[in-house]
């Protein structure tokens, strides 16, 4: 591993890290990317590393929306216990098809969460509450 | 997270915390069973995922105090960029 990969991999965990807290999107979006592009992963073992890396954003990322009331643990707590039946089909597919497959249907997710950040960016994107002066549009 | 908003009438806020304990969760069963494929690498889980921690204590101490609109163009810019890669 050289020390440019190196360093872009902590550059990709660190702007993966501040998507999630800032827009809430990021996470394996990014570090799957990341994982790829720097650390040579293949595509599966990339997105299945991310949700590794993942584990530890998630529980810190939650642990302060706490202090700002944005969290119901059971009503979590009971949507992660349901999840293992979608977990497993999950993981036999993504071993089952092939990278290419992968590589594409990752990309898509990409773009569907590029349009969603998008919409948020221009201005009728806006909440209801912020979107008053723009009516004209 | 969209479905705590629109099912359950989350606040946009309230589901951000809510939807990452879940996602704690499933990703936990997720690098489980894969890890059972013998796909996953810890040490590259570490490297990148340490530095995500971080990021994301400065993201949510940042959320109320920068230009969401700006932020969120930006990211988008970069997962276009990003799946262009991918595919190419």
């Amino acid at each position: 591993m050289e020390l440019a990969d190196l360093v872009g991999a902590i550059v990709i965990g660190i702007v993966a890290g501040l998507a999630g807290g800032l827009v809430g999107v990021g996470g394996g979006v990014l570090l799957v990317p990341g994982l790829v592009i720097f650390l040579d992963e293949s595509q599966l073992g990339a997105e299945a590393t991310s949700l590794l890396a993942i584990v530890g954003v998630a529980v810190v990322g939650a642990w302060r929306q706490n202090r700002y009331g944005n969290l119901r643990l059971r009503d979590a707590l009971v949507i992660g216990l349901l999840s293992p039946l979608g977990v497993v089909a999950g993981t036999v597919a993504a071993n089952a098809i092939g990278e290419r497959v992968l590589e594409l249907a990752f990309a898509a997710v990409q773009l569907y969460f590029a349009w969603r950040l998008a919409k948020r960016a221009r201005p009728t994107g806006a909440p209801p509450s912020r979107r008053k002066g723009s009516l004209a549009q | 997270m969209p479905l705590l908003v629109l099912w359950f009438g989350y606040g946009e806020r309230e589901a951000t915390g809510t939807s990452l304990a879940a996602i704690a969760v499933i990703a936990l069963f997720g690098a489980g069973a894969h890890g059972l494929y013998g796909n996953v690498d810890p040490v590259a889980a570490l490297l990148v995922g340490v530095p995500a921690v971080g990021g994301v204590v400065l993201g949510t101490a940042l959320q109320q105090r920068v230009p969401e609109r700006a932020v969120a163009g930006g990211f988008a810019c970069l997962l276009v960029a990003s799946a262009a890669v991918l595919v190419l």
